[in-house]
């Protein structure tokens, strides 16, 4: 069976495409696939930084697409999950560098000829010439919005784009969802947002402050157990790969021990503090 | 509700194209009244548009073609792309002037004929940054979500949320409706009046509801309540 190609957009910018690239990537590599994470953010090459990759970049994917390198040399080997493997973004050309059906052929190749079972495309933010690059070759799309109205508005807009694009079915992944917010009701819950945006939810993603010190040190979260957001990527994985999984804070058990664990984890924190 | 009484001026709009439709019958003060009279209420989005001047059968000289000319291009800021006439007398006058004449292509015309009834149905939630517009009555199965935009000639209806901006009777059409099941639009425009939404908004959703002129303003009102005012 050829392997699938996503690509992860939002529209709006730092809403969380490139953590959930990274940690859906290494999620995917645990379950024993063969995973690419692809940065088209060319010029603002981040994925390798968040990945912890960052000095072993040698060749990256323009030089691949000009013939300067062969694929395999672009390769990056995660140093810690098997089969999880980088394509890092030229940070100093543009992204006028590189054309929709060269993305395309690259894409077909990493499927085809390297054999990845999933190949993830960290989109750029906006919906310019890098959006159109990073769209093409993907066989789904996943959509990442957070529950703040110019996110969800940007989404829809993605969401448009690519049903021009002829690609009709994006999934929804919201990022950041604060339980104890929704329930105050001082944030808007998935209900909400599935409610205007209309396509089907791929999970849940709770705010979570140690993602911040994950990708400050470059090891992405997934390999963390006591975090609560490694569990939801995990469950996302796992909902990719067939599987039937509740979404994060649907049952009222799940949110329960989410939250107990959470209390812990702080509790510990707290007296680590002192 | 989609009926309009034919007066003596028509306009209409067709893809890139604004027809000032001129009647056979109504005397040519009629229609110099009637212009005035509708281009007023949709001076604002017509202003610096190129127009086609459609005077079918009827036959006018070089001196009433001068006075309307006068009256679009002075009064309106709008000039005459183009005149179609059927009349040979019409074509001489309008080569005098200087304008450009066209035949009405037989399509055209059927176009014209059949906009007040033509209606589309879009099976789709139309969301931002997508824009619909269409000459006729426009139909939606689905919501219209905050960015995106309807714009029809006739009535615009949601079978669904309208939570972007609708405008119905852009070519000035005062009777022109917006129905929608949960009406919480960013702004509505019916002819050439715009109403935007109150700042909190709070009210639910799922009433179906219409928007209308009355007395120069949009008002909004439950859909059976208006239906039984009108019955």
């Amino acid at each position: 069976m050829p392997g699938k190609s996503f690509v992860i957009t939002s529209g709006k910018g730092g809403v969380g495409k490139t953590t959930i690239t990274s940690n859906l990537g290494t999620a995917l590599a645990l379950h024993n696939k063969k995973v690419c994470v692809v940065d088209a953010d060319i010029g603002l090459r981040n994925l390798d930084v968040v990945m912890g990759l960052e000095n072993r970049v040698v060749f990256d994917l323009v030089q691949v697409i000009d013939g300067e390198c062969r694929l395999k040399q672009a390769l990056i080997k995660h140093k810690k999950a098997e089969g999880l493997f980088l394509l890092p973004a030229s940070q100093t050309r543009s992204k006028e560098a590189i054309n929709p059906e060269q993305m395309k052929e690259l894409i077909g190749k990493l499927k085809e000829e390297e054999q990845f079972d999933y190949v993830l495309v960290d989109c750029p933010a906006g919906i310019e010439h890098g959006f159109k690059n990073a769209i093409s070759g993907a066989d789904e799309a996943l959509i990442i919005t957070t529950p703040e109205v110019s996110a969800i508005r940007d989404a829809d807009r993605i969401i448009g784009l690519l049903q021009a694009a002829e690609m009709y079915d994006p999934k929804l992944i919201i990022n950041r969802l604060s339980l104890e917010m929704v329930k105050r009701k001082d944030m808007m819950d998935k209900e909400d947002i599935i409610d205007i945006l209309a396509i089907e939810l791929l999970g849940v993603v709770p705010e979570d402050e140690q993602i911040i010190v994950s990708t400050n040190v470059g090891d992405p979260i997934v390999f963390n157990d006591n975090s609560k957001s490694a569990a939801a990527f995990k469950r996302i994985a796992r909902r990719i790969e067939g599987e039937t999984v509740p979404i994060f804070g649907e049952t009222e058990q799940e949110g329960l021990i989410a939250r107990l664990k959470k209390l812990f984890g702080l509790d510990r924190k707290e007296q680590q503090n002192v | 509700m989609l009926r309009r009484k034919p007066g003596a001026v028509e306009i209409k709009g067709f893809g890139n194209d604004v027809f000032i439709i001129l009647s056979n019958e109504a005397s040519f003060s009629d229609i110099e009244s009637d212009l005035i009279n509708r281009l007023e209420k949709s001076k604002s989005f017509l202003a610096g548009i190129a127009i086609v001047l459609d005077t079918k059968d009827r036959i006018l000289s070089l001196e009433e073609l001068e006075k309307l000319g006068t009256i679009l291009s002075d009064k309106f800021d709008l000039k005459v792309a183009s005149v179609r006439a059927n009349s040979n007398e019409t074509k001489e006058a309008v080569e005098q002037i200087g304008w450009k004449t066209v035949t009405p292509s037989q399509e055209a015309e059927k176009m014209a004929d059949e906009e007040e009834t033509r209606t589309i149905i879009i099976k789709q939630t139309i969301r931002s940054g997508q824009k619909i517009s269409y000459p006729g009555n426009v139909v939606i199965i689905g919501d219209v979500n905050p960015g995106g935009e309807i714009e029809a000639t006739g009535d615009v209806v949601v079978f669904g949320k309208l939570r972007g901006i609708a405008h119905a009777g852009i070519n000035g059409d005062n009777s022109s409706e917006i129905i929608a099941i949960g009406l919480s639009p960013l702004q509505l425009r019916i002819a050439g009046i715009i109403r935007r939404s109150p700042d909190s908004d709070s009210k639910p959703d799922h009433v179906p509801e219409v928007a209308k002129i009355k007395d120069g303003n949009i008002v909004i009102e439950s859909l059976d309540k208006s239906r039984r005012g009108e019955g």
